[in-house]
């Protein structure tokens, strides 16, 4: 079974100590697999721990945040007890991350041919010659016209839509295994979303890459997923095969969520996100439940019966 | 193509500046009371040779016109005599700039290389004594007057050690200064290929560009480390690190990007250190500019003090042509 | 009655690169107590347009009226009459309200500028924290105690409590949470619904602007493409810009997938050097050899206005779609089926 799996999050607990005042637990107890050549929708609103998810796979979370419980399982090793070094030969060789806002992403003093070609240097020790040709060969591969001339580009002469585009060839250079792509789209305008999302639909098949796909819109996710997994205050509230989760959506927040895209006032007024008026299986003693109830296969959801 | 275009345009604006500079620095003068005849002359002298040195001098014409002969002097490279040396000033300060020059330059470059490592260290581990050192060392840096630090470093390593030279000038007496090219002992006895009179100058150099040295670096390294601390909480080192490369290459992309922000610092310290270098010179003896023009203030010899601030600006703005030119080296947004 | 009439508006901003050429001709009309959504991706004007209207910005050529009265250089939003009858409601709801004042203040702050005395201030604040459903307490917090969607409802009450005609609303959700975008738009409806007031809703978010608006004006580099009725507009398109952009709207069920029939391609090009034939030509899927050579005007086609010449073939290309009636139907359907057996299951 672990064979099938690429990369697992098992009771994985990040805390910011002493941030303001008392500490915040960003992502409590979340646990998930991602199965090889599928992809892992993350939804959840501002605050629900996405990025502190994204950040902790790859080691990268801000002062003063640690995972303080938990692993996180990359074919057969544990990346919470590595060593920096060894960590080092993983990312953005075999475990990349695609991030938002690519402008403020890409060092704004070097060119994007250099950029990509430190990356492909490091972990593939390859010569200038064949950096240069694995550059162009990628550039090519997320369709970014005139790749020739965009190599000796710098990111602030690239639109938003190139500069993804970039981000995304700088995720694939290497040949990973997993990606994380972290609200990729956010800042694109929907009709160059729409293209970029469709390259990446490729890219994934093409490649066979398993990836978590973290955004806030459930509507993006919806058609770009295999399991879908929502957040609220850092824990999963409910987890399950896409097309599980839109036909029998359970829980209160998943249901809020819909009612939101729907614009459906009357059930906006049913379903809040405000956990005191959710009904008690979903919330006692002013926590949400600590179990999971499977109520289909794979179809998981945070409430006790 | 378009680089020249700007430094013409910049060359453009260089005359209005100076201009300006010149006319300020000018009547601000001559509102210092005293009058140049009389401490030339003395208390006893009779109004007769004071009114004929008046107006030998031109002081009997109304200040516009004073203003309009001085301009029209500094146009054919003339900036007056200075009575005290009875040399012309212009005479003077090319011996003495270039004096100033070479004791800032050293200086600072010092600074740049003991600042920058320990900023870049200090930032790299937040926790280590390194990062305790640069915070203190800044704040004593920032409070040591640095004529004081000359002092102490005279009476340690001069006095008491015998190990530095004489704080006497930029020479032991016996030697000859090398022929002059640049104006700079350090460069000129080089290009001679004079051991002897470089090493006497590295001698006479050493104390003052330590003091100058140390006390600058304080800045830089704070600049240094405060830069590097923002970037490496960036977005884009961030996302370096998160693609696998090795923490040389984090630095050395974080550094790059922290390089407009030392150059801002160093090239205000530079432009302050030409005139700000004084109360060293004195300490040292050193013959300076900025010491050149304090005696002159003191005796109301205007010449000499303007001839400072003319090339002081002239200086200061090609300096800051040179900063710009650096800035647009560095960061390609800035070339458009 | 109109409320507001912008009519063949200019404006470029000159640029050191050259000449930015923002708005290109722009006509539009409110009617009182009315909606009217503005749509396009960023670089289609639509900011520049707002700005036109609440007077922060001169057009170049073209004269906007307000109540039938122009408006513009001399006569602008500052004007004595015309003073606190428009508002602006901004983008970024934690920059547009100044840290170091209370919300209660801020948004008190447009009164001072009405003359309006102070002992009236405070039963005016809370009609408009009611309306915006903010507490007492949260009057006298600093911004960065609100969340985003409170600050945002501190900003809309603040462009209320002047008691205004029409307020622009620029992006007012796109900073936020899907479920406090959807409590602001909701919010928005019952204030228009009690105080009778007009808006114009920016927005590069096509589903709000469906929920919210009475009509729509597809923007693209600076001039409509198409205007008409807005549920019109979202069942069937009939300029492929606009069909593109509602095509890239993706709904919350993976069964309704987009219609694929017209796609756009790249990015928008510079408002510098625009083409001289049609702006979409670059882009679009269908364009002919008179796209690149002729500017299309924008022209009355059924019941709407379309700038394009395919109009004809467009109407074959595009099929009337109910992919957003069809969503909240089976979504309200599946709602009402859970609710009652929940309410059941509560029952028992």
């Amino acid at each position: 079974m672990t064979d099938s799996i690429s990369l697992s999050l098992n009771n994985l607990t990040v805390d910011y100590p002493g941030y303001k005042g008392s500490g915040t637990i960003a992502v409590k107890d979340v646990s998930f697999s991602i199965e090889k050549g599928k992809v892992l929708g993350l939804v959840g609103e501002s605050g629900a721990g996405k990025t502190s998810i994204a950040r902790a796979i790859t080691r990268q979370l801000v002062e003063p945040g640690e995972i303080t419980a938990g692993e996180i399982i990359f074919e057969n090793k544990n990346i919470v007890s590595m060593s920096q070094k060894e960590l080092r030969k993983y990312l953005g060789s075999q475990i990349s991350l695609i991030v938002p806002n690519p402008k403020s992403e890409l060092d704004p003093l070097l060119t994007i041919g250099r950029q990509l070609g430190d990356v492909v240097k490091t972990h593939l020790k390859l010569n200038n010659k064949e950096a240069r040709e694995a550059v162009l060969k990628v550039l090519e591969a997320v369709q970014i016209p005139d790749h020739n001339s965009r190599y000796s580009a710098y990111p602030h002469e690239l639109s938003g839509g190139m500069a993804q585009r970039v981000i995304i060839a700088m995720s694939l250079i290497c040949n990973p295994k997993f990606v994380i792509s972290d609200d990729a789209t956010s800042g694109l305008d929907v009709t160059v979303q729409r293209e970029i999302m469709k390259l990446m639909q490729n890219i994934i098949k093409e490649k066979d890459l398993s990836v978590l796909f973290i955004t806030r819109d459930i509507g993006l996710a919806a058609h770009f997923c295999d399991h879908l997994g929502l957040l609220f205050r850092g824990q999963i509230v409910e987890i399950a095969p896409i097309n599980s989760f839109f036909k029998n959506p359970i829980h209160p927040y998943s249901l809020a969520l819909l009612s939101a895209f729907s614009h459906s006032v009357k059930w906006r007024k049913v379903y809040s996100t405000d956990p005191q008026k959710w009904s008690k299986e979903f919330f006692i003693n002013g926590n949400v439940p600590d179990s999971m109830i499977e109520v289909e296969k794979g179809h998981l959801v945070r409430m006790i019966r | 193509m378009a680089l020249i275009r700007y430094i013409g345009r910049r060359l453009l604006f260089v005359l209005p500046q100076l201009f300006g500079i010149v006319a300020v620095s000018f009547f601000l003068l001559k509102m210092i009371p005293g009058d140049p005849a009389l401490l030339m002359l003395g208390p006893l002298a009779s109004q007769e040779a004071i009114n004929e040195i008046r107006s030998v001098m031109g002081l009997d014409k109304s200040l516009i016109e004073q203003f309009v002969i001085y301009l029209e002097r500094v146009l054919s490279g003339d900036l007056g005599t200075s009575w005290q040396t009875t040399k012309p000033v212009m005479e003077d300060l090319l011996k003495r700039f270039p004096a100033t020059m070479e004791l800032v330059t050293l200086s600072l470059l010092f600074a740049l290389i003991l600042g920058i490592p320990v900023g870049i260290l200090a930032s790299l581990l937040k926790k280590s004594i390194i990062n305790k050192f640069s915070t203190y060392y800044g704040l004593l840096a920032g409070s040591l007057p640095d004529f004081w630090l000359g002092l102490i470093f005279i009476f340690v390593f001069y006095t008491i050690l015998g190990w530095a030279a004489a704080p006497m000038g930029r020479l032991d007496l016996g030697i000859l200064p090398p022929a002059v090219v640049s104006g700079s002992y350090f460069i000129d006895s080089l290009i001679a290929g004079d051991w002897e009179t470089f090493n006497n100058v590295v001698a006479h150099l050493t104390l003052p560009v330590l003091t100058l040295g140390l006390i600058n670096a304080g800045p830089i390294i704070k600049m240094t480390q405060s830069t590097m601390d923002r970037l490496l909480e960036s977005d884009h080192i961030r996302y370096a690190r998160s693609c696998g490369l090795g923490e040389f290459q984090i630095v050395r992309r974080a550094f790059r990007n922290s390089l407009p922000s030392v150059l801002t610092i160093v090239s205000v310290l530079y432009s302050f250190l030409i005139g700000g270098a004084v109360l060293v010179e004195i300490v040292f003896s050193w013959g300076g500019a900025g010491q050149y023009a304090l005696s002159g203030v003191l005796n109301a010899d205007i010449n000499p003090v303007m001839g400072f601030v003319v090339w002081s600006a002239v200086l200061c703005l090609i300096l800051y042509l040179i900063v710009d030119l650096l800035y647009f080296a560095i960061d390609p947004r800035l070339r458009d | 009655m109109k409320i507001l009439e912008v009519n063949d508006v200019v404006k470029i901003f000159k640029t050191k690169g050259g000449n930015v050429r923002a708005l290109n001709g722009v006509s539009l009309d409110i009617d009182e107590g009315k909606t009217v959504g503005v749509v396009g991706e960023s670089g289609s004007g639509k900011t520049t347009l707002g700005r036109l209207i609440v007077g922060l910005i001169n057009p170049d050529t073209g004269s906007i009226s307000f109540e039938q009265r122009s408006i513009g250089s001399k006569v602008n939003i500052r004007h004595p009459d015309i003073r606190g009858k428009i508002q602006l409601v901004f983008q970024e709801p934690s920059e547009s309200l100044d840290p170091r004042i209370k919300v209660g203040d801020s948004i008190c702050e447009p009164l001072r500028g009405l003359g309006i005395e102070k002992s009236s201030w405070n039963s005016k604040l809370k009609i408009v924290s009611e309306k915006v459903s903010l507490a007492e307490e949260q009057l006298s917090m600093y911004p960065s105690q609100l969340s985003a969607g409170q600050q945002q409802r501190a900003g809309i009450a603040r462009a209320l409590i002047t008691d205004p005609k029409l307020i622009v609303l620029d992006e007012p959700t796109s900073a936020l949470d899907p479920t406090a975008r959807a409590e602001i738009l909701s919010m928005l409806q019952d204030v228009q619904k009690e105080f009778g007031v007009s808006y114009i809703y920016i927005s590069h978010d096509l589903s709000t602007v469906r929920y919210l608006t009475d009509e729509t004006a597809v923007m693209y580099l600076g001039e409509i493409v198409e205007f008409g009725e807005t549920s019109k507009i979202f069942s069937r398109p009939s300029h492929p810009y606009s069909t593109g952009l509602l095509s890239s709207i993706l709904l919350p069920d993976p069964e309704i997938v987009m219609d694929e029939s017209l796609e756009l391609s790249g990015e928008i090009p510079s408002p510098i050097n625009l083409p001289k034939g049609c702006f979409l030509e670059s882009r679009c899927p269908i364009s002919t050899k008179e796209c690149s050579s002729h500017h299309p005007d924008l022209i009355t086609s059924d019941d709407r206005l379309v700038r394009c010449f395919e109009v004809e073939k467009m109407k074959d290309i595009v099929q009337p779609s109910s992919k957003f009636e069809d969503f909240d139907k089976s979504f309200d359907d599946f709602m009402t089926k859970r609710y009652s057996s929940s309410v059941q299951a509560g029952n028992n």
